[in-house]
């Protein structure tokens, strides 16, 4: 391969258009309450697991409605389940339950 | 109207306004409140949003409307009664009985109890304050620690116990964004120096003049505003306490040690007004306020012609709507009652 | 700091705890950990307070750290724990005490599950048929061995032959209590005290004349963390969660630290050891680490049962400090002689953490 001394830029962009949102409907049909997340950040300032490395689980929740399911695979591992993001949301979300739900619609929708 | 008798249960802006209203119209009228001072909410604030207006002169100014024909009764809380066609009977608190033909329920609303927020600590560390603590900080005028020392760093918290489904609660009480607002930019004026944050979900300034305050607050009063709830307190040795949020917008956690923090604290229907409710047979939204006729329409009207309700009985309000509406449930109650006499 | 303020928040988070005729369900790993706490539970509660406990040895693991490390899915660990469901109405028993707060955690959330999704209840009891030909009950009153001191703690009062509290001095020594992400984050009403100002070991410590620290970093997890430690790669965030707490606590000058799952006194007492290697830190006085107790070895202290009795030998951080200032005499010449009279070995003497009894 010839070398031109840069690279090609990866676009970082969401492609709604492409984003493939069948999981977040797979998810709808097992879980509620999920929905009404806010993003007011509660869950990730007081997990147990967020802080020492990149894992965050409001972000986690928002690439799920995003369809960025690659990111969520790398992320969902993190989680301990500790259930300290179930005690402080205002919306009632049941994060921790959400963080097992990702793994295992990953690991059943996706050969 | 020839000598008929209303009573107006509550005596803060919304029950004042209506009071001006009536006896003008030929109406008897009573009103009653539990504290034993006029006003309600109102005698409590300090400077009003957004433009600072003293909150002394506008009560002075709805006092003064009132005429003194009107009968007031302090000190005595209504808590039972029951409402027939063309009928009211209260019972106050000391077994006392008040008969009338119409009736005004303008009772307000509590703040949250903001100890069952547990996890921010008020009650229990020694620097957690409500907003409420803080409008009497400047009437004292006066800042300072619960030790008596001038704080350097202090952070508002917006929605304690309201859009909170774990504390029951999930309308918005509409006043306590700008009211954040204001007070930050308050207190910058008493602290030149000290840092000072806003921790929000979002920012509703719906009102005239407030959208234009938040400017203020960032440009001219540089006050820090940060998109994330704090989801817990604790207190250090020294007394200051240390607070933990995410900066959503970076999404980073977040930690940081203020002075003081702050809890905008949220509104909730008056102690009693439930079960006084029960009592009338009034009807009950889903959060517990007083349930009008309408949302939009005949925010004022109940099932019954003769009783209305008025303020922020019936949800969060300002003090622009207290007061609107204490005039209008007036009217409404006098155009109902004109009809069921002619 | 107002405490009439928690004493508010302690009156809504009352928990019935049953009390007598237990089914005792050990921890699959804390006799590794801290050897005798689990007996001295049992010392405790039969020779001191003159309980029915029964301690079966047919039980199993609950398969919490594999169900936390993804390794068991919710069927199955929902048919483990029926089991032991299983052996305890075998024994016509019906008060479960876990003494492993990750357990409790389990054990809650799946009666709650059952509780609220009667399929999986009939589902559990299919499999568990089919598996074993087992039948259980639900129990009637699930409680953490935490708990069941907690309810005895007045009564442990009574008989205490050391107090907490500096025997010089007079002054209450002071505690840091730890009390464990599973045993009240996800079920604040299924804990003494709740999530946020939890109560059960503040309550041993109080009644036994010691004085609670609360720290800013108090509701930290200790760094176990599960998915963290297991993983030996990713036990640097364990090291730096347990730090964080350390750092916190520091300035108060803990005279020991009280814990309530067998996992976190193991982290908090052996990263002690781990930071004094890798960064030459302590946390206590001139080169001591601050004592890690679990909730049984402090009850036996504090009912005078020997130090070494109590496996205190066994702990990384030298517990020696805290003896002292209770008044507690202890021979170090038996530090390391086995219960059968022969020799233990002695640990390697580490570099900055001062220790007593070797190495010295
Ligand atoms: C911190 C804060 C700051 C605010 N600042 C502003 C501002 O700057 N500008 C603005 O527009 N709005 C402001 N508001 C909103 C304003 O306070 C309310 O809109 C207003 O007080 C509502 O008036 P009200 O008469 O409906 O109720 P209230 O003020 O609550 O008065 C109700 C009265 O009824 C009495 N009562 C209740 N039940 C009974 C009973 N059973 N028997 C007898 N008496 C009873 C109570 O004692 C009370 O006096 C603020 C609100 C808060 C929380
Ligand atoms: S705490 Fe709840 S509402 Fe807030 S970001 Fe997390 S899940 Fe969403
Ligand atoms: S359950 Fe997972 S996501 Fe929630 S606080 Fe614990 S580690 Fe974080
Ligand atoms: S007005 Fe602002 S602070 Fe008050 S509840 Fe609504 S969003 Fe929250």
């Amino acid at each position: 391969m010839k070398s031109f001394g840069f690279q090609k830029i990866v676009d970082r962009q969401i492609d709604l258009d492409k984003a493939d949102l069948s999981l977040v409907q797979a998810l709808a049909r097992e879980l509620t309450g999920w929905q009404r997340c806010i993003g007011c950040g509660s869950c990730s300032a007081t997990c147990t697991a967020a802080g020492m490395g990149s894992f965050n689980p409001r972000k986690v929740q928002m690439l799920v409605r995003m369809g960025q399911w690659d990111q969520v695979a790398q992320e969902a591992v993190h989680c301990q389940l500790c259930g300290k993001c179930r005690l402080v949301c205002p919306r009632d979300v049941d994060t921790r339950q959400l963080m097992l739900e990702f793994k295992k619609l990953q690991t059943i929708s996706r050969p | 109207m020839d000598g008929k008798h209303i009573v107006i249960v509550g005596a803060g802006p919304a029950g004042l306004a209506a009071s001006s209203v009536l006896p003008r119209l030929g109406y008897r009228v009573t009103m009653i409140d539990r504290s034993n001072t006029l006003g309600g909410h109102l005698s409590k604030w300090y400077q009003l949003f957004p433009d600072r207006a003293a909150a002394t002169v506008l009560l002075e100014q709805l006092t003064d409307e009132v005429p003194d024909s009107v009968s007031t009764m302090l000190g005595r809380e209504v808590t039972g009664g029951s409402v027939s066609s063309g009928a009211v009977e209260l019972t106050l608190d000391h077994g006392e009985h008040l008969s009338a033909n119409g009736l005004i329920m303008a009772t307000g609303f509590d703040l949250f109890d903001a100890r069952r927020k547990e996890e921010y600590g008020y009650g229990i560390y020694d620097n957690v304050f409500t907003q409420a603590e803080i409008e009497e900080m400047f009437r004292q005028g006066q800042i300072e620690t619960r030790h008596h020392r001038k704080p350097r760093s202090i952070a508002f918290l917006h929605c304690v116990g309201s859009r909170d489904l774990k504390a029951g609660v999930a309308y918005c009480s509409k006043v306590c964004c700008v009211t954040g607002v204001k007070q930050a930019i308050e207190l910058r004026e008493l602290l030149p120096d000290a840092a000072i944050y806003n921790f929000y979900m979002d920012l509703r300034m719906f009102g005239r003049g407030f959208e234009e305050l938040y400017q203020q607050a960032q440009e001219r009063y540089n006050i820090r505003f940060v998109r994330g709830r704090i989801s817990e307190a604790a207190e250090s040795s020294d007394g200051s306490v240390i607070i933990k949020a995410e900066d959503t917008l970076t999404s980073r956690p977040l930690k940081l040690t203020v002075d003081m923090l702050v809890l905008l604290t949220g509104m909730q229907p008056a102690a009693g007004s439930l079960e006084l409710a029960a009592k009338l047979g009034l009807v009950l939204g889903d959060d517990s306020f007083l349930k009008p006729y309408g949302l939009t329409q005949q925010t004022f009207k109940t099932s019954y012609p003769h009783v209305v309700l008025a303020g922020s009985c019936t949800g969060p309000t300002t003090l622009t709507e207290a007061i609107l509406s204490g005039r209008s449930a007036a009217m409404a109650l006098h155009e109902s009652l004109f009809k069921l006499t002619n | 700091m107002i405490a009439e303020g928690k004493r508010h928040i302690w009156k809504d988070y009352q928990k019935e705890i049953a009390d007598n005729n237990y089914y005792y369900a050990r921890s699959c790993v804390r006799q590794n950990f801290f050897p005798a706490s689990e007996q001295t539970f049992l010392r405790v509660m039969k020779h001191e307070l003159g309980k029915e406990v029964f301690d079966d040895p047919l039980h199993t693991t609950c398969t919490g750290i594999a169900y936390h490390a993804d390794v068991v899915n919710l069927p199955t660990i929902m048919t483990v724990v029926a089991r032991q469901f299983a052996l305890m109405t075998r024994q016509g028993l019906s008060n479960f005490v876990p003494s492993c707060i990750t357990s409790f955690g389990i054990y809650t959330e799946i009666l709650e599950t059952w509780e609220h999704f009667p399929e999986t209840l009939e589902q559990t009891r299919d499999f568990l048929y089919k598996a074993t030909k087992r039948e259980f009950k639900i129990p009637d009153n699930l409680a953490h061995s935490s708990d069941v001191i907690f309810k005895f703690k007045e009564q442990i009062a009574a008989r205490a032959m050391f107090k907490l509290v500096n025997h010089i001095s007079g002054k209450p020594l002071r505690g840091v209590e730890h009390i464990g992400c599973h045993y009240a984050k996800m079920f604040p009403h299924k804990g003494v005290g709740g999530a946020e100002y939890p109560y059960v070991l503040a309550g041993m410590i109080e009644a036994w004349g010691g004085e609670v620290i609360d720290y800013p970093e108090r509701r930290h997890c200790c760094g176990f963390g599960f998915r963290q430690y297991v993983v030996q790669a990713n036990r640097g965030y364990s090291l730096a969660h347990s730090q964080k707490k350390f750092e916190s606590m520091e300035p108060y000058s803990p005279d020991f630290i009280v814990t309530n799952c067998p996992g976190c006194p193991f982290f908090l007492d052996r990263w002690q050891y781990v930071i004094s290697e890798t960064e030459g830190k302590t946390y206590g006085p001139d080169g001591h680490g601050i004592p890690v107790l679990t909730f049984e070895e402090l009850t036996g202290l504090v009912l005078g049962y020997d130090p070494w009795e109590l496996g205190l030998q066994a702990h990384q951080v030298a517990v020696e400090p805290l003896l002292d200032k209770m008044g507690i005499t202890y021979d170090l010449s038996r530090k390391f002689v086995g219960r059968d009279g022969n020799k233990l070995g002695t640990p390697d003497k580490p570099t900055h953490l001062k220790v007593y009894g070797y190495g010295r």
